[in-house]
Order: structure tokens, then C-alpha cells, then sequence
């Protein structure tokens, strides 16, 4: 295991302090960038169910699912190499890994969401109405509330699984968690097992405390309506 | 830098591009056999009544759905070698050694979520049929293939296509041990083109396809199976 003790500070923390932040540290922080983002990007693509114009509904339900039938790593290209023809300044590869999987995940979350929204019954909706409240006070006030608490099992699985596939931003050079391991392993070159197994297990465990963490939230909540739904993206 | 319309008539593009879908189709196809039979073993394992054989199952489930395709691809590629060293297995190192890393791994790990596809679908069958099913005279295999199986396919093959998607759209993180499979052979054109735009739109149009023809076949595959 000296193999792991030797090269710790540089799978956690990469090159840091001598220069940019990386390994598992960078990692977590891509994690919740990404999280964040991708649950704006959610709840904005399943509000647009709600918006009168018929064009902006069919181009928001292209994008849900023109994204989920594509591979998160094509996406991850695609966008890393459309960003610089939109915009003409440089922009990172961390910044457009963001941007990519921010929009990637955020397709996913917002058909969870759409599936939430169905769950809600009728009569939100007409007490709503009755009480005056406009389309979009009556998503942000009475439906959007109780189905995000309807599909939290399956955004808890969505996070977890956008955590794991931060991993894929490895493949743009970003020294993350699982491209530490690649380099170390690289160096090392006779202790694959031990280097990928270590990594391996590390990504387990915060998985598994996110889902742990994600079941007392559950609890908390627990008067809301449930949806179990599993659900998985690439 | 404007979009090459161009780029789209080159024949050399469509050679490359044609290569690696024909080794992500290959891929895909061993795959999809590979992972379904796993998840066929996991999903009945976990719903079997044998103590020891569901929580085998349920631990396979965790370990391999919480654990990222990437490191689990490296883990095997470089780990495979080092434990079974090629001098002493060289049969396992034969023909395309990464192909065969990249179709193991896919088959471990997606097993892993149709097994839990599998386990739904026997589980949303009441446990009366199978009683009524035995009280009728069926042994237990025939209570499995006249009562049960037809049953779980409503509550399967929704699943199942989706992650028969998820198997062909996870190739593409194949190419990081050296497949060249689509997404390689998109970066290669980038870098002898400097068309890396162009050549990922072809792509992303071709993985598109390939998921509607999934979504198509899994629509006949559950006109099949519906019940009279």
C-alpha cells in the first residue's frame, strides 16, 4: 500500500500548491459546480412544459431528448468544441466541462422533474388557480416544491451517478480524481490494481455517503409522495 | 471559423467514421449479450430466497453501480495484466486485448443495473400466481416459463431498453483505453482535420441513430410480448 501513501497529496489535491488544484479535491468541487448547475438547468427545461409558445416547448423537448440519446462524452466534445465558434474568447476546458455536463445532467433532471410534476394531482392545480396565483407563482409556490420532494430518491441517484461521471472530464487533460490515478499509475506502472482499486473504493464510499446522506433527507420529507424511480445516465 | 460544409463530402471521413462504428456496434452487441446475462443471474439471485445468494447479489448491485465506468475500464486494463501476467495466460492477451477488456467491463457493470430491471420486473408479480400456478398441477420451472416470465416482460422491457442505450452510449468511454471505436476515430479526424466541430456533430448524429433504432427495437420487442 506504500504505493497510495507515496502519491496521497497528488491524488487528492493534484499539483496544488504549485499550481492549479486537482485530484479528489477538484473532483467534489466539479461535483457540485456541475450538481448545481445541472438542477438549475433541470428545473428551467421542465418549466418550459408551461410556457404558451408551442415553438419553445418543442425546442426545449429536442434538447431533452437529443441529449439523452447521445453519450456524455460525445456531448462533452461537441460542446468543448462549439463553445470557441459562439464565443470568441478562450475558455477553458474546466469552464466548457461544466457548461457541457451543467446541460447534460440537467436534461436528465428535468424529465425526473417532468415525472414529479405528473404526480402532483389536479386539485394543486385548481386550488391554485382558484387562489389568483399566475403560472409561474403557481410552479415556483405549489408544484415545483412538492415534486421536487416527489423525485428526490431519483435526484439522490442522479447526483451520485453525476459524481461518478465527473470522471469522464479526465479525457479533456483536467487532472481530476480518476486522471491522478492515471498519471500515478503511469509512473508507478506495476501496482494498476492497488492505484485503481484505491480510487475505485474512494469514489464508492462518497457515493455511498451521498445516498446514505440522501435517505435522511428522504426521511425528513417523508409526507411527500414518492416515485421510486431508478435511473442512471451516461 | 465558420461550419465546413465541405467536410461532409469527404469520403475519407466517412471510411474513418464507418470503422468505428462498426467496432461500437461490435461492442455494443457483446455487450448488451453479456450484460443481460449477468443481469438475468443478479436480478433472479436477489429475488431467488436463498439468503446468502441475494445478498451476494445485492453487494455486486452497490459495488458496481457506484463505481465509475472510467476507473473500473483502467482497473481492468491495467489491472488484468498485472494479476495474470501474459507470460503465464497468453491466451487471454490473443487478438484485441482492449476490445475484450472493453466488452468484460461493460457487461460487469451494466449486469449490474439490469439485474435490478430483472428483480422489478419479478417482483411486480403477485406471489398468488405463482401459488395458483403450482396449485394447478405446474411443476416450478414450468410456473416460471407459463406464469411468471410472460408476465415481468411490461415491467422489463421499458428498462431494459433504456439500458440497452445506456450500454451503447457508455462505448464511447472506451476509447480512453485505446478502442477505436466512434469517438476515437472522431478525435482522429480532429486531429488530422482540425475539424473537431464538424467531426463531432457526425458523431453525436450517428449515436442519435443508433438510440432511436434501440427505442425502435424495443418497441416491437414489447409488441411481441404483449398478452392477448
Amino acid at each position: 500500500m506504500s504505493v497510495i501513501s507515496d502519491n496521497i497529496r497528488y491524488l487528492m489535491l493534484g499539483l496544488f500548491p504549485d499550481g492549479p488544484i486537482g485530484g479528489l479535491v477538484l473532483t467534489v468541487y466539479l461535483s457540485v459546480l456541475i450538481g448545481a448547475a445541472s438542477f438549475v438547468v433541470g428545473v428551467v427545461l421542465a418549466s418550459i412544459a408551461f410556457v404558451p409558445s408551442a415553438p419553445v416547448r418543442f425546442a426545449s423537448r429536442m434538447l431533452i431528448h437529443g441529449v439523452r440519446g447521445v453519450p456524455s462524452l460525445a456531448f462533452l466534445f461537441w460542446v468543448y468544441f462549439l463553445i470557441p465558434r459562439l464565443v470568441k474568447i478562450d475558455i477553458s476546458p474546466l469552464m466548457s466541462a461544466t457548461i457541457a455536463l451543467g446541460i447534460y445532467h440537467g436534461a436528465y433532471i428535468a424529465e425526473d422533474l417532468r415525472g414529479g410534476i405528473q404526480s402532483i394531482g389536479a386539485g394543486q392545480w385548481q386550488a391554485g388557480r382558484a387562489l389568483g396565483l399566475r403560472t409561474t407563482q403557481l410552479l415556483h409556490r405549489v408544484i415545483l416544491p412538492q415534486s421536487i420532494r416527489a423525485v428526490t430518491p431519483t435526484l439522490i441517484s442522479r447526483f451520485v451517478n453525476l459524481f461518478m461521471y465527473t470522471s469522464i472530464v479526465s479525457t479533456l487533460g483536467i487532472l481530476d480524481f480518476a486522471r491522478a490515478a492515471i498519471l500515478v499509475n503511469n509512473r508507478e506502472l506495476v501496482y494498476p490494481m492497488q492505484v485503481f482499486g484505491f480510487v475505485g473504493l474512494t469514489y464508492l464510499a462518497i457515493g455511498y455517503g451521498i445516498t446514505r446522506a440522501g435517505k435522511r433527507l428522504e426521511q425528513r420529507w417523508n409526507w411527500a409522495p414518492k416515485i421510486g424511480t431508478r435511473t442512471n445516465a451516461i | 471559423m465558420s461550419f465546413d460544409w465541405q467536410f461532409f463530402l469527404n469520403a475519407s471521413v466517412y471510411d474513418a467514421l464507418f470503422a468505428g462504428l462498426r467496432t461500437t456496434i461490435e461492442i455494443s452487441l457483446y455487450a448488451a449479450i453479456g450484460s443481460t446475462a449477468v443481469g438475468v443471474v443478479v436480478g433472479l439471485a436477489q429475488t431467488s430466497g436463498w439468503r446468502w445468494a441475494a445478498r451476494t447479489a445485492e453487494g455486486y448491485v452497490a459495488f458496481f453501480r457506484n463505481i465509475p465506468l472510467l476507473v473500473q475500464l483502467f482497473f481492468w486494463y491495467f489491472g488484468l495484466p498485472a494479476a495474470l501476467p501474459p507470460a503465464q495466460f497468453p491466451f487471454l492477451y490473443e487478438g484485441r486485448f482492449e476490445v475484450s477488456v472493453a466488452v468484460l467491463t461493460l457487461s460487469l457493470a451494466w449486469g449490474a443495473f439490469v439485474g435490478e430491471i430483472v428483480r422489478a420486473g419479478v417482483e411486480s408479480v403477485s406471489i398468488g400466481q405463482a401459488d395458483a400456478a403450482l396449485s394447478a398441477g405446474l411443476t416450478k420451472v414450468q410456473a416460471f416459463r407459463y406464469v411468471i416470465i410472460p408476465q415481468t416482460w411490461p415491467v422489463i422491457l421499458p428498462g431494459l431498453t433504456s439500458e440497452m442505450m445506456n450500454v451503447v452510449k457508455s462505448t464511447s468511454l472506451v476509447m480512453t483505453i485505446g478502442v477505436s471505436e466512434l469517438t476515437w476515430q472522431a478525435q482522429q479526424i480532429e486531429s488530422e482535420t482540425f475539424r473537431g466541430f464538424e467531426a463531432m456533430t457526425l458523431i453525436t448524429v450517428t449515436y442519435l441513430a443508433l438510440s432511436l433504432l434501440i427505442v425502435g427495437l424495443g418497441h416491437i420487442a414489447e409488441r411481441l410480448t404483449r398478452r392477448p
